[in-house]
């Protein structure tokens, strides 16, 4: 590696593959193999926002626990701070950090400020640096008022937000965030991302994870698209976007599945995608095509044994291509 | 009839599954098998140790009692617990279903499992302690132990609906299962303890049925036995009926204030 | 040096008071001792022997002390799996071994709390006497006893990292130790074959030692052979910890078993 390179990036993932083996069964165990990261490649920038995004059992979870020391790759490379996670963990665990998203990771029955006492304690931050940063984190995180009452009296909110702090107590370079706004209502969602954005200003990079497209748009530099453990887009929100500008998309709702109608809206050659959704409610279709009029004409006729409900026409947002790349990628 | 009592095994089937299920086979095993083995096996030794003897059939018979009355106790009254943190308790109190006979469904298969125990407790004692089984009345033995098990399942649900009102389930079945080590006359006899503290020993449950069964492995049948056996019956239903009424009154008390959230 | 003292001492701290809040841990702490004192006491009272007392602070105090051991550091790795906190723990730039140490050493802390809580009973609510014959070996035999356990309890935790039923499985390590390292009776009841057993697990030794030096040694020579055999299976325990903790360090990581996702 050229030292430019060497520079440039401080995360460093090539072909990364990662399975789980579980046995099943007492006496005749059957092995079973998951694989739940496959071939991923991506790197990223010093003082960067990254975004991994998926669904759930997408891989990133998997991805961050290699990243952060925790997991041993099957095969591939990482590289963090120029540094291999699993066999220099102990040089790079001080530099980094990560918050796993939810409620765990914390003493509930100890306060946050004890909390993060302890774990200052066992970065071996000293007596000095933890006096000034302690409280300065808990102002950070908004919880200077409730440093001292238990963690198990905090809301979702407040554990999240102490995760973060915890996080911080050993002032790491990269900081790994594995959906920490899951289960968050949104203004508390908004807070957290509005932390996360006020460390990048720090100049500390930061890779998280999320399902939200929205908020990947919103905070991060770069993101990338992951669906069964391997990648599927890789760009920034803003090139992402582009590839759905001047596209709209067409929502049918139908009262039971058309069969006949799919069928026939694959021949329709203006519309450049088809998704097909059942909610309890109703079935639904979307068509994704670059100019709605076309297509109209010859959408109607095809409708045969469906009673159509609506019909909606809107831009395509980012969403979509995330979708898009989902559902595209082999099953 | 046979609708309700298929409910009644379905029912009783299903909430000792609830219990054990989430345990895969091995672990089941090392619970409620290897686990029981090992402490039958210590406390018969310090028996046999403290008391300088070879004879170590009472207290045999009365650690594999305490065996079962663990199964009796825990099953019971964890399932109870369960029920409650779950939420399922108030479905099966509000139901139309006979209400009492879903109460004891809860520890129907306990007893069972219960009586295994003892089973499992003697095998050992002919195994590895001599115990001599040849002049021992079977079926009076296995009556009785049968009862000793409905006497203390009796207790596990009284112990179960006083759970409803306790925060810690584990700490008062833990503390019970000492006051039945202790009271039960299973490591010692009841006469060392001092006068008042006898009288505990006999409003517990299975301290008859030690007694009685020890009787009946010396062979020595006599009325005394099926009077003890019939008080054991009668510990058992007492305490069965307090803790349904118990159930019952605090079900009432959860309608009437409903910032009472007993389930 | 002081960061080592730091860490240990942190951990001890948050880990006592994590697991004191405990209902399981309570009872083996506070109930326990009291139940188990007055139970073999009463097994006792019918023959009177010499010692009563001495045996029943003993043989209580080692069952409380390995029953705290179980139901504290070896659930403890599972628990904070489940609380998320054993990733972050392990993570970070301390040794993981020095963490643990810091839970073992509270847990047994509050062991030794109910050992003192047991001796309460046996000289004032049953009036017997604890007399200790040999002051000096006893603590020495005492000093070596708490280390011989941390040494064990290190062991079996580290081992216990890598299975996510540990926690079940360990309750039932609870009544082998009593039978097989002679808390509470000798190991001669037992078979020879077992007898051997015993030899390798440090408790038997730390009981037997305690033993000795309160009811008064009867041979210095074999006392000190004891002490020296004792102090030579602690140091291996600890090595073993040492060495098996590189193998287990990258076990997990292999496994993924320090999450429970």
């Amino acid at each position: 590696m050229d030292q430019e390179k060497q520079s440039e990036y401080i995360i460093e993932v090539q072909n990364l593959v990662r399975d789980y083996v579980s046995h099943k069964g007492v006496f005749r165990k059957k092995k079973h193999t998951v694989r739940a990261v496959n071939n991923l490649s991506f790197f990223v920038k010093k003082g960067e926002i990254f975004g991994l995004l998926g669904a759930n059992g997408a891989g990133k979870t998997t991805t961050i626990k290699i990243l952060t020391t925790l997991l041993a790759p099957t095969s591939g490379s990482v590289s963090i701070l120029g540094l291999d996670p699993m066999t220099q963990a102990k040089a790079l665990r001080p530099r980094i950090s990560f918050v796993f998203g939810g409620e765990r990771s914390l003493y509930w029955r100890i306060t946050g400020r004890e909390n993060l006492n302890y774990f200052s304690d066992l970065y071996h931050i000293s007596n000095e640096i933890k006096k000034r940063r302690i409280p300065e984190l808990l102002e950070l995180v908004g919880l200077k008022d409730h440093a001292d009452e238990r963690v198990e009296t905090y809301s979702k909110g407040m554990k999240q937000r102490l995760q973060i702090a915890r996080c911080l107590v050993n002032d790491p370079e990269i900081i790994f965030l594995d959906e920490p706004t899951i289960g968050l209502d949104p203004i508390g969602a908004r807070d957290l991302r509005n932390i996360v954005k006020m460390l990048a200003k720090q100049g500390k990079t930061v890779l998280i994870t999320t399902h939200y497209m929205y908020e990947a748009d919103e905070i991060c530099g770069r993101v990338a698209i992951v669906n069964k453990g391997k990648l599927v887009a890789l760009d920034t929100p803003a090139n992402l976007k582009a590839q759905t500008e001047h596209t709209s998309v067409i929502e049918l709702h139908l009262n039971e599945k058309d069969d006949a109608l799919l069928k026939g809206l694959n021949q329709i050659k203006e519309i450049d995608q088809i998704r097909a959704n059942h909610t309890d409610q109703y079935e639904s279709v979307s068509l994704q095509c670059k100019e709605p009029r076309t297509v109209f004409p010859q959408l109607f006729p095809l409708i045969g044994t469906g009673h159509l409900l609506s019909v909606r026409t809107r831009e395509a947002t980012l969403e979509d291509v995330y979708i898009h790349y989902v559902s595209q990628s082999p099953h | 009839m046979t609708g309700i009592m298929g409910r009644f095994f379905r029912q009783s089937l299903l909430s000792y599954k609830a219990l054990y299920g989430y345990l895969d086979t091995k672990v089941y095993l090392l619970v409620k098998v290897v686990n029981p083995i090992m402490q039958l096996i210590f406390f018969t030794l310090l028996c046999k140790y403290i008391y300088h003897t070879d004879d170590v059939t009472p207290w045999l018979i009365g650690n594999s009692f305490l065996l079962s009355v663990y199964n009796s106790l825990f099953g019971v009254g964890i399932v109870m617990n369960n029920e409650r943190h779950f939420g399922t308790l108030k479905l099966v109190i509000a139901s139309p279903a006979n209400k009492f006979l879903v109460f004891v469904g809860r520890a129907f298969f306990h007893i069972l499992d219960g009586l295994s125990s003892v089973i499992l407790g003697l095998l050992i004692g002919v195994l590895l302690f001599h115990l001599n089984v040849t002049n021992m009345n079977i079926l009076l033995f296995f009556i009785t132990v049968l009862i000793s098990m409905f006497a203390a399942m009796g207790m596990g649900l009284f112990i179960g609906s006083l759970g409803l009102v306790v925060s810690d389930m584990n700490l008062l079945l833990n503390l019970s299962m000492y006051v039945l080590f202790i009271f039960c006359g299973a490591n010692f006899p009841v006469e060392r303890l001092p006068f008042f503290l006898q009288n505990i020993s006999y409003l517990l449950p299975v301290t008859r049925g030690i007694e009685a069964c020890r009787l009946i492995a010396e062979g020595r049948i006599t009325p005394h036995i099926y009077h003890l056996i019939g008080m054991e019956f009668v510990t058992g239903a007492v305490y069965m009926c307090i803790g349904f009424l118990f159930l019952i009154i605090l079900e009432k008390l959860a309608k009437k204030s409903a910032t009472l959230d007993v389930y | 040096m002081l960061p080592i003292i730091n860490v240990i001492f942190s951990s001890l701290n948050v880990h006592a008071r994590q697991n004191f809040a405990r209902a399981t841990f309570q009872f083996v702490i506070l109930f326990q001792p009291i139940l188990l004192s007055f139970l073999l006491y009463m097994m006792l009272r019918g023959s009177n022997p010499v010692h009563a007392g001495e045996y029943i602070v003993v043989s209580s105090g080692l069952m409380n002390l390995w029953s705290s051991i179980i139901f504290s550091s070896a659930g403890d790795i599972d628990r904070e799996r489940y609380m998320g906190t054993l990733e972050c723990i392990y993570v970070s730039p301390s040794d993981f071994r020095l963490i643990f140490l810091g839970h073992v050493l509270g847990n047994l802390l509050l062991g030794l709390f109910s050992m003192v809580l047991s001796s309460i009973c046996v000289v004032f609510l049953f009036g017997l006497q604890v007399h200790i014959e040999n002051p000096a070996e006893f603590l020495c035999a005492f000093t070596l006893s708490i280390l011989s356990f941390t040494a064990i309890s290190l062991l079996i935790g580290l081992i216990f990292t890598l299975s996510r039923s540990a926690r079940i499985l360990m309750n039932c390590l609870e009544y082998p130790i009593y039978i097989l390292c002679g808390l509470v009776f000798p190991i001669s009841v037992l078979p020879k074959a077992l007898q051997f057993i015993a030899y390798v697990l440090s408790p038997t030794w730390a009981a037997q030692l305690l033993r000795e030096s309160m009811a008064g040694i009867q041979n210095i020579r074999i006392f000190y052979f004891d002490l020296i055999a004792l102090s030579i299976l602690i140091l291996v325990y600890f090595l073993l910890t040492i060495v098996l903790f590189k193998k287990i360090d990258r076990r997990v990581r292999i496994d993924g078993t320090l999450g429970v996702h």
